[in-house]
């Protein structure tokens, strides 16, 4: 009995009934496992129903912070799509403009520099476009619609905006003329969008409904661009000359895009 | 000692049960703390020296994990063991000398 009484052997004997323990329960691993599992279901059961409220309860914490971020996000993206959009539009918008003007055939008669209004001050008679002379433009560079209607003048020229003069400007005038008629005057503006074609020969007949263009004379225009239609001819019996009102086929409402002649 | 014992075994069991049952939820935690091993450290660095309630810690912890692990049965016991066994033996080491010292202190006073 002595021998088992050493330290040393009680500790040898410890180890090979720990091993034997060991051997055994991985013999019955399963059957070990099952009792623990089965004995432990409760207590799980608890723990594992208390977890996932508290759980679910954080993680509807952390949602709510991540949907703000991503509400945040796709307002963000909703503003980024407007603006997207806008630009689109307005690309469209230019493109049935140029496709407008390349039925008219524009492009192969003049050197073009397509600019958008900025701003009209219509009580001065006058448009702000988006050019300047870092662009190419200059000074009394005649400006036209898409459907060749004769818009007016570069007035002043900045570094990136140019001012636009408009024909019905009581600072304009012009040389032009009755279309298929070789009748011959002067358009001038008279303010607030009012356009006369003066200074006609009261010999030649111009009636209502007759078309003004440009004329090359003056040199200030390229020949042949629309400037209206004559509406209301005033005859005198003294006055040598006629003068009719135009009729300008401007709509400042809708001009957003001009077309400024670089060349002609 | 019975006492002690039971104590150990149904603290460690309940460890062992929180861990699998309660931490394991939370997805946000990426790892979770083996409760059972953090004990066994725990208990073996502040017992004091004498006394073997770490080495009994560490038989029944490892068994509890083995349980309720994929492991044979025995593994995280030897684990567990050996890990307290290590820690013991350092802080024998480390600390010998410190109660040698408080000892002659003593002695000196008397």
């Amino acid at each position: 009995m002595r021998f088992f009484q050493k330290p040393i052997y009680q500790t040898l004997i410890f180890i090979i009934i720990f091993i034997l323990i060991i051997f055994l329960f991985n013999f019955y691993q399963k059957e070990v496992k099952n009792f623990f599992y089965k004995i432990s279901e409760p207590i799980q059961n608890f723990f594992w129903r208390t977890s996932q409220k508290i759980s679910y309860f954080f993680e509807t914490i952390s949602e709510i912070q991540k949907l703000k971020k991503e509400n945040e996000e796709l307002k963000l993206k909703v503003q980024e799509l407007i603006t997207e959009n806008v630009s689109l539009r307005n690309f469209e918008k230019e493109n049935e403009e140029l496709r407008a003007a390349l039925k008219i055939g524009l492009e192969k008669e003049f050197k073009l520099s397509i600019t958008q209004v900025i701003s009209k001050d219509i009580s001065q008679d006058f448009i702000l476009v988006n050019k300047g002379f870092e662009d190419g433009l200059s000074k009394d560079l005649p400006v036209i619609t898409p459907q060749k209607i004769l818009v007016g003048k570069i007035y002043e020229v900045y570094k990136n905006y140019s001012r636009v003069i408009l024909i019905s400007s009581k600072e304009s005038s012009f040389d032009g003329k009755i279309v298929e008629k070789e009748i011959l005057g002067q358009v001038r503006g008279e303010g607030n969008l009012k356009v006369s074609f003066d200074l006609i020969p009261q010999d030649k007949e111009v009636s209502e409904g007759d078309l003004v263009e440009t004329s090359i004379l003056g040199g200030i225009f390229p020949k042949g661009i629309l400037v209206g239609q004559i509406n209301k001819v005033q005859k005198g019996d003294v006055q040598t000359f006629n003068k009719a009102e135009i009729y300008s086929f401007l709509d400042l409402g809708k001009l957003e895009t001009v077309f400024v002649i670089l060349d002609f | 000692m019975l006492k002690k014992i039971l104590i150990l075994v149904l603290t460690l069991y309940l460890l062992v049960l929180f861990q699998t049952s309660f931490l394991i939820s939370f997805n946000f935690l990426n790892k979770i703390p083996s409760l059972i091993l953090i004990f066994v450290i725990l208990l073996n660095l502040f017992e004091e020296k004498e006394k073997n309630s770490g080495i009994i810690s560490a038989f029944l912890g490892g068994f509890f994990w083995d349980i309720f692990s994929t492991a044979y049965i025995g593994f995280h016991i030897i684990f567990l063991f050996l890990l307290a066994i290590f820690i013991k033996f350092i802080l024998k080491k480390q600390f010998q000398p410190v109660i040698k010292l408080d000892r002659d202190s003593k002695n000196n006073r008397i």
